[in-house]
């Protein structure tokens, strides 16, 4: 019961730091220096991976949900919500599976890069939807190689978290 | 490991900043350019391999070529002439020079081509009611008004003064004015160096060399029938003119019956026999887009008769939708569209 | 977690990452523009309807209302979104169209503005 307050606590909190996280890269888009739409850190994954790997996929994609839920209701639109699902859920699906499946093979960083790049094809997958037209497809290469860069970048910050948390030791 | 890591992050960064160079990043030079001007109720594009310096040049070009042509504008050589009636008028010596080869055009037509139908031309209005003017023929009686005033052998030019000897004529060199700016853009365009180039004057095109990379540059003939991105076969050329004249470029309808834009002198009424278009590939501008428009008005048979005793290369697009070609200019044409038959 | 992940990188994720770039590399093959000699036309389109096809060659400025406004300018044979009330501007940042195959869009509003050539094989077409 303790235990399950306790990971509802920190589930609320990471869920606000997703938020905060999100915020800061609204302020300061990464769109600015590349112009690619949909181009992010996506520094909110590093909550949800570190979440994902200590407290299983379970709160992970709940909080995911919420994140890509409150996001939309604060900075974005309908739209933005269908987007930010897509690809959150998407790219939480390959890091679970990644995780459950070859776990003892890779790092984290392996992992977040498969998620940050799933996160660009699930988003553009919901705006060629959206547009009904598949021409967004064309982002792609271009999407996948930021979302490699960008997932090395922020599964390094998600190393040190975890180590920090003594992941590795127990 | 970390090397790896360190080369494969360096490399996906290079890679990527690479892609967003070529996206963003600044053209090399001496790229194709292409410049529009709006100038002879239509649009003149240059696209050749040289500096924006020559486009400007031929931009200039055209409008003053306008200015000084254009029938609509009151101030024009052309203007002036039309308002004064019987007196004459004074008229730049390009313009006079023009004039007298428009007048051997109409001779050498015998009178098919005439560019005083401008009483025709303003009488049925098809222009206006392609537009959407409420389509409405004119009488008989006013045609045969119109057509006292009409006959190139009362317009004489004489050094730069040209007169009309009769009263309430009007001439127009709409006709001719779009391949003669052509003629002088491509003048132009050969004196700054450029040696290819693709000069377009509304739906008249005059292709200047080859493409840089030494293939010819194409050209489609359009679909009379289709929309303007249409067409029915293709053709390579080199420094050569090409236009047509057809019923489909400016027209209105009347219980069932189309009524075009080019008229026949001696009826005053639009033309109408069994073409559809005309396509003719010339070495001037002027006279193509005199050819184009002579052999619609001659039909067919009388066409291709005149095209093989000048030795004109043309091609001909006919009702029931038949092509033939004339002429070694049109040798290597290809028909693409199976909407038509070749004929040969 | 009956698994636990390595936080240092291990020689697997390489493959990750060379999974990454092959999809890209393919995307890329798979969507490059066939090279055209041609006009070049911007195409703009709205949720999948094409709503204009205007020649990068003739100037010219053309607004897509809907959820928000868009203005679509082209000049100097590039087109672009010049102004755009959608919330994040993504559009306008997306900077200048000139080649066959780039494409700019404004997911907001569903707008896409692409580049494409010719019908085929001609360079111009007389008539």
């Amino acid at each position: 019961m303790r235990n399950g307050v306790k990971k509802l606590t920190v589930c609320g909190l990471m869920t606000a730091l997703c938020l905060i996280l999100g915020y800061i890269e609204h302020l300061l888009p990464l769109t600015l220096l590349i112009p690619l739409p949909g181009i992010k850190l996506g520094l909110s994954s590093i909550a949800l991976l570190v979440l994902l790997l200590t407290y299983g996929p379970a709160y992970a994609y709940g909080v995911t949900a919420l994140k890509c839920t409150l996001s939309a209701l604060l900075f974005g639109s309908v739209t933005s919500l269908a987007f930010s699902l897509t690809g959150g859920l998407l790219a939480m699906t390959a890091m679970w599976l990644l995780t459950v499946a070859f776990g003892g093979k890779l790092s984290v960083f392996g992992v977040s890069v498969a998620g940050a790049v799933l996160h660009n094809v699930g988003q553009l997958a919901a705006a060629s939807v959206f547009m009904s037209s598949a021409a967004v497809f064309s982002y792609l290469p271009l999407l996948a190689l930021a979302g490699t860069v960008t997932g090395l970048a922020t599964a390094a910050v998600t190393s040190r978290v975890l180590h920090l948390t003594g992941y590795d030791k127990e | 490991m970390k090397r790896i890591f360190a080369a494969l992050t360096a490399l996906t960064l290079v890679f990527a900043l690479a892609s967003c160079a070529e996206n963003g990043g600044s053209e090399a030079a001496g790229r194709q350019r292409t410049a529009t001007v709006f100038a002879m109720d239509t649009f003149v594009t240059v696209t050749a391999y040289c500096g924006d310096e020559t486009l400007e040049k031929v931009g200039r070009l055209v409008t003053e070529l306008d200015g000084r042509l254009s029938r609509t504008k009151a101030d024009s050589d052309i203007g002036r002439l039309n308002a004064s009636g019987t007196d004459g008028a004074a008229v730049s010596g390009e313009t006079a020079a023009l004039l007298k080869e428009a007048l051997a055009y109409c001779a050498e037509s015998g009178g098919v081509f005439d560019i005083t139908v401008a009483p025709l031309t303003d009488l049925w209005d098809v222009a206006g009611k392609a537009a959407g003017g409420s389509p409405t023929l004119p009488s008989s009686d006013e045609i045969a008004d119109a057509m006292l005033r009409v006959g190139y052998e009362y317009l004489t030019v004489e050094g730069s003064e040209a007169r009309f000897s009769c009263d309430g004529m009007s001439c127009d060199l709409g006709g001719i004015a779009k391949g003669y700016a052509a003629d002088k853009a491509v003048e132009l365009l050969k004196a700054d160096g450029v040696s290819s180039a693709l000069l377009q004057v509304g739906s008249s095109i005059y292709v200047l060399g080859e493409k840089p990379d030494g293939s010819a540059y194409t050209v489609g003939v359009r679909d009379p029938e289709g929309a303007a991105s249409e067409y029915i076969g293709t053709l390579p050329l080199k420094d050569k003119y090409i236009t047509s004249s057809g019923d489909y470029e400016r027209y209105f309808e009347l219980d069932g019956a189309r009524y075009c834009h080019i008229f026949d002198a001696f009826t005053g009424l639009p033309v109408d026999n069994d073409l559809r278009s005309v396509t003719v590939v010339t070495d001037s501008g002027a006279r193509g887009d005199y050819l184009s428009t002579a052999l619609f008005c001659l039909g067919l048979e009388n066409a291709v008769r005149m095209c093989r005793e000048e030795n004109i290369s043309a091609l001909f697009i006919t009702k029931d939708r038949r092509v033939y070609t004339v002429g070694a200019d049109f040798e290597a044409f290809t028909l693409t569209s199976g909407d038509y038959t070749y004929e040969n | 977690m009956k698994t636990k992940l390595s936080l240092k990188f291990k020689a697997r994720d390489a493959f990750v990452i060379a999974a990454a770039l092959l999809i890209a590399a393919a995307v890329f093959l798979l969507t490059l523009p066939k090279a055209n000699d041609g006009r070049l036309y911007a195409e703009i389109s709205r949720n999948g309807e094409v709503l204009a096809s205007l020649p990068l060659d003739a100037d010219a400025e053309y607004i897509v209302n809907g959820d928000y406004e868009n203005v679509v300018t082209i000049a100097d044979g590039s087109a672009f979104f010049s102004s755009a009330t959608c919330p994040n501007g993504d559009c306008v940042h997306a900077g200048r169209l000139t080649k066959a195959g780039q494409l700019a869009v404004c997911l907001p509003n569903g707008v896409t503005l692409r580049i494409v050539g010719a019908e085929a094989g001609v360079d111009a077409i007389a008539g």
